[in-house]
């Protein structure tokens, strides 16, 4: 008799175990790991090193849920059968029993021991150092694309060494040969986060910290994949405004892309670049930003601005240019990149806090005095531009565009 | 064992100390109970302060693209609520129960250093407001104050460089005072422990709750200097211009973490193993039951601060210290699941075959073995450093240790808040709202804190002051801030009916209301000041259980205590812990009249030497005098 209803309770309580399990299962995968919903989705991964580590997470995620599930199912027979009856009388006084507690003593260990393994085994994986390359299909060696990775107050300065390209906030990746980071800081610790792409590395000033990785899904040519990174170490005022993006591109669009940046931005009309070229001068925006193809332009401590026309954001991933904007409480009304850049221009810091502090409607950056705020002869704030010079300056920008231009079709 | 508790040669009689309830009487209070309710009352106030930074966060982040708050504003919040709720609210918490109960539990008149232990109380009352005051200073005064470094402050951000003002340097102040308090009550709770047990109550007889906090003072006074020494480098860095935390000198970003981190891992056990020892007096009482496998639950709390020490690095895997080091610091912390997973277990078979009733304390008590379960199997996962790599500084995180600290510890101690509050004031908190709070504690928490880890695997990382549109994180950050809002409820009725009942609202009760085993149940609720009027001989670990029901010999205080002698000698109450806290506050306050912005001044650090010559000079008085005042009978 007893019997019978104990394993009636049993059968009971692994039906709800078993409900419970399949229902957690179908709660770890699913709902969160689609990217049009979900882009910064970190069940998704399109890596080797993101595979890695994901397959270690459904692994453990499952042992962790039956786990779960097992203790409320314990918890809630034991509530519901013993609660007081109101009966007389004290229950069986029991102090221990020293078998059941080593057997769930050695359970855990045996557990934890059977994590570990694959744990340790993935570290150390990981840890390996990057391969210089990879035999393509056709035999041509590709290889390895090394990117330097610098974490700023607050966005993102990258540089391909081996190419002589560097950029800003946004990356290009291919798809058919190992990419491997360099991540470093120049001032304090920030951290590189792609979740599709794979874990988080951070960046610390005085040390490099590498990450490399297969992309393992193809893309297409012609069809840039846009993936999304953000910055995961808090880093002060402007750190939840510290975003990027990484274009991931088929190995023939890569070597295109590659081309591109070499050369710099080509103009179909001259006067644009001329106009331009004049205006961004005269802000001395030159002095911080680079443009390949501009001679003038050689400052190191802004952004790169080159192909400017291909980014879709503002302010390190804050503001889409593109998009909807929500910045009508900053006074920026109307439509489209061009208004989104000219209010971005003049007024950065209210579109960003800690970005630019504007001393007199001249910037200033991390309370360094940049030429602009030197009044030096010639030298415009933005509140001194013409209609036309800003005209002039957010053309020359935006009209900078290569092959590979991320926009919300993409 | 010494019939008098107190460090003191001489002692004086307050027979009507328990009737003077002026101000002064608590200004001036040695008493740990006393001591207890102050830090009781004040962990509280705290714990409502840093709910409300709480609240502010998640309306911050109730919507996207939110402006509620600035950017710099909502870093002031997170930073505050995190220093708030640890060091100013759960760890005071937690003490106010080592100061009310551990004296009591052992056997003992008070603890070994009265005195001390009221400096104690001062500096974390001291450190509270050094902490806080700067919400005056920079609202309403107009200085940069505001500490916005995080809870863990890493250097080099904290630096004087990028972070300019005394922002900073209030937290580190804050945070110098309230680890000399702790360090101070933990030197005490451990001499108390060790050598004030009454008559036969060996070690292994000591109740659990007093088990679990001799482990955490340990904790406390070996993992406090590491932050201490951590801060004062910090602050040389700040004040002098030294070179220790920034690498374009040589110095080193990392050691920050490695000192923060070595005080912030014990730290965490500081946090819960408090609670844990609540739990285990409250579920027996409930069931009807001793504790299962006692000894069991005393070694794995043993165990759980040993390895508490090697695990500190698992807060570090995303900075790249090498397979080694990771493989090494993984392992060890895995192995914290051990003796956590064999308290859980032993905690449901104290239960299983018991007769459950389910008051106030025992409702908060099982939310706690159940909450705490699921914020430990999540950190199982974070033990493995790949899966950290997408997991850390995520919202999976945040998920994680608010289940252990919210529905972990604070659930525990609230428990033992309903559990302890009738020996305390010897009438029962209302059971009504009591079970009214739990619900909307229990659905509180896990409408805030379960979203989160759903957020966390969405890449939502922490410290976010905003996020995107179009980011798939709409829904559960409002499902979140819904659930902040229904802990808050909860809160707010609990703490309205503790202030109704420290007021004198509800029935006396009795000596032992909840029909209990230990011999804080065998006397007066509230105790007499000296607690024992004769002190017990304790034959087993449930000296009044046995009394009760198994026909032991005799512990009550009415039965033994009746022809006891009518004088008790206790230390008498002085102002001197007070006037010494003050001083020392100021001392590490003027560190910052010291600062030269990030380089040496002269002139500045001849006024801060200056300055703190004079309260260096006023806390030796103020010990004199404490010490001086003891040879004097009056």
């Amino acid at each position: 008799m007893l019997l019978r209803r104990l394993a009636a309770r049993l059968h009971r309580a692994s039906l709800v175990a078993a409900a419970g399990v399949v229902t957690a299962t179908s709660a770890v995968a699913a709902p969160w790991s689609d990217p049009e919903v979900y882009p910064y989705t970190t069940t998704a991964p399109l890596t080797d090193f993101g595979r890695w580590t994901h397959e270690l997470y459904a692994e453990i995620t499952y042992i962790v849920l039956l786990i779960f599930a097992l203790v409320t199912v314990l918890l809630a027979v034991t509530l519901f059968r013993f609660r007081d009856d109101g009966s007389e009388g004290n229950p069986e006084q029991v102090h221990g029993n020293i078998q059941m507690e080593l057997g769930w003593t050695i359970m855990p260990i045996i557990i934890v021991l059977y994590l570990i393994v694959p744990t340790v085994q993935t570290i150390f994986k990981i840890a390996d150092a990057a391969p210089d390359g990879v035999t393509a299909a056709d035999g041509t060696f590709k290889e390895t694309v090394e990117i330097k990775v610098t974490g700023k107050r607050w966005w993102w300065d990258f540089e391909y060494p081996a190419y002589g390209i560097r950029t800003g906030n946004q990356i290009a990746i291919p798809d058919d040969r190992p990419v491997s980071l360099r991540i470093t800081s120049d001032t304090i610790i920030h951290s590189f986060w792609v979740p599709r792409l794979g874990g988080k590395r951070d960046a610390v000033p005085g040390r490099i910290n590498r990450i490399w990785f297969n992309m393992e899904h193809d893309v297409p040519k012609g069809e840039p994949m846009h993936l999304r990174g953000e910055c995961a170490e808090y880093c002060g005022e402007a750190h939840a405004l510290m975003r990027f993006e990484v274009i991931a591109l088929d190995g023939a669009d890569f070597d295109k892309w590659v081309a591109e940046y070499q050369k710099g931005p080509a103009f179909a009309d001259e006067s644009v670049k001329t106009a331009g070229e004049a205006a961004f001068a005269a802000g001395g925006c030159v002095a911080c930003h680079m443009v390949t193809g501009n001679e003038g332009a050689v400052g190191k401590i802004g952004p790169d601005l080159t192909f400017f026309g291909d980014r879709r954001y503002i302010g390190a991933g804050v503001h889409d240019m593109f998009g909807p904007h929500s910045l009508a409480d900053n006074g920026v009304t109307g439509e489209g990149a061009a208004t989104v850049l000219e209010a971005w221009i003049r007024t950065p810091n209210a579109l960003k806090p800690g970005t630019a502090k504007l001393a007199n409607g001249k910037p200033r950056i991390d309370g360094m005095v940049i030429p602009a705020d030197t009044n030096q002869d010639g030298v415009l704030s933005t509140d001194e531009y013409s209609a036309e010079q800003m005209q002039a300056l957010v053309t020359y920008l935006l009209s900078q565009q290569s092959s590979f231009p991320l926009r919300p079709a993409n | 064992m010494s019939s008098v508790a107190t460090d003191v040669t001489v002692s004086t009689h307050h027979a009507h100390e328990d009737e003077d309830n002026s101000l002064w009487s608590w200004i001036t209070t040695v008493d740990h109970k006393r001591i207890g309710k102050l830090y009781l009352f004040t962990s509280l106030f705290f714990f409502g302060l840093g709910g409300l930074e709480a609240l502010v966060i998640r309306t911050q982040l109730a919507f996207p693209e939110s402006e509620f708050i600035s950017a710099q504003m909502y870093n002031e919040m997170f930073t505050m609520h995190a220093t708030t709720m640890i060091f100013l609210s759960i760890m005071p918490l937690s003490a106010a129960f080592f100061n009310f109960l551990i004296p009591l539990q052992i056997g003992a008149r008070d603890v070994a250093f009265p005195r001390m232990n009221a400096l104690s109380y001062w500096l974390y009352l001291f450190g509270g407001i050094i902490l806080n005051v700067p919400f005056l200073l920079q609202y309403l005064g107009g200085i940069y104050s505001v500490p916005d470094g995080g809870w863990f402050g890493y250097a080099n951000m904290t630096g004087a460089k990028y972070s300019p003002g005394l922002s900073i340097d209030f937290w580190i102040a804050g945070l110098l005072v309230l680890g000399n308090s702790s360090m101070m009550a933990g030197f005490n709770f451990i001499t108390t422990t060790l050598n004030l047990r009454a008559p036969g109550m060996s070690l292994f007889r000591m109740p659990i709750f007093t088990w679990m906090s001799l482990v955490v003072q340990f904790l406390v006074v070996m993992s406090f200097p590491m932050i201490t020494v951590g801060l004062i480098l910090l602050m040389f860095d700040r004040t002098y211009g030294t070179n220790f935390f920034f690498p374009e000198n040589g110095g080193d970003p990392l050691m920050w973490q490695h000192l923060f981190w070595l005080f912030g891992h014990p730290e965490v056990y500081i946090l819960i193993l408090p609670a844990m020892g609540l739990v285990s007096e409250v579920l027996p009482v409930f069931s009807r039951k001793p504790l299962f496998g006692a000894p069991f639950v005393i070694f794995s709390g043993i165990m759980i601060g040993f390895v508490g020490f090697g695990v500190w690095s698992h807060h570090m895997f995303t900075v790249g210290l090498g397979p080694v080091a990771d493989a090494a610091f993984s392992t060890t912390t895995m192995l914290i699941a051990v003796p956590t997973a064999v308290k859980i277990f032993n905690w449901i078979a104290t239960m299983w075959g018991g007769k459950i009733r389910f008051d106030t304390p025992a409702l908060f008590a099982i939310t706690f073995v159940f909450l705490f379960t699921i914020g430990g199997l999540s950190g199982v996962m974070h033990a493995s450093p790949p899966i950290d790599l997408q997991q850390q500084d995520s919202y999976f995180i945040v998920a994680h240790f608010h289940y252990v600290l919210v529905g972990g510890a604070f659930m525990g101690l609230l428990s033992g808040v309903y559990f302890y509050w009738p020996k305390m004031f010897g009438r029962k908190l209302n059971e009504t709202w009591g079970k009214i709070s739990w619900a909307l504690f229990f659905i509180g928490v896990n409408v805030t804190f379960f979203p989160m880890h759903f957020l966390g695997a969405m890449g939502m990382p922490r410290r976010t002051w905003q996020y995107g549109m179009g980011v798939g994180y709409d829904f559960w950050n409002i499902v979140a801030t819904v659930g902040a809002f229904t802990i808050a409820a909860g809160f707010l009725v609990t703490f309205v009916n503790c202030v109704r009942g420290a007021r004198g609202a509800g029935e006396p009760v009795g000596d032992d209301p909840w029909d209990a085993a230990t011999l804080e149940w065998s006397m007066a609720s509230p105790p007499p000041h000296y607690n024992f009027k004769r002190l017990p001989t304790v034959h087993s670990d449930r000296p009044l259980w046995d009394e009760k029901h198994e026909g032991g010999p005799a512990v009550r205080q009415d039965v033994i205590a009746v022809d006891a002698p009518d004088h008790v000698e206790m230390p008498p109450p002085s102002y001197w812990p007070l006037i010494v806290g003050v001083f020392q506050a100021l001392f590490f306050t003027g560190f910052m009249l010291g600062s030269g912005g990030g380089a040496f001044d002269l002139s500045a650090f001849t006024v801060q030497v200056g300055f703190q010559s004079f309260m260096a000079l006023g806390m030796l008085a103020g010990i004199l005098m404490w010490v001086r005042e003891d040879a004097t009978p009056r």
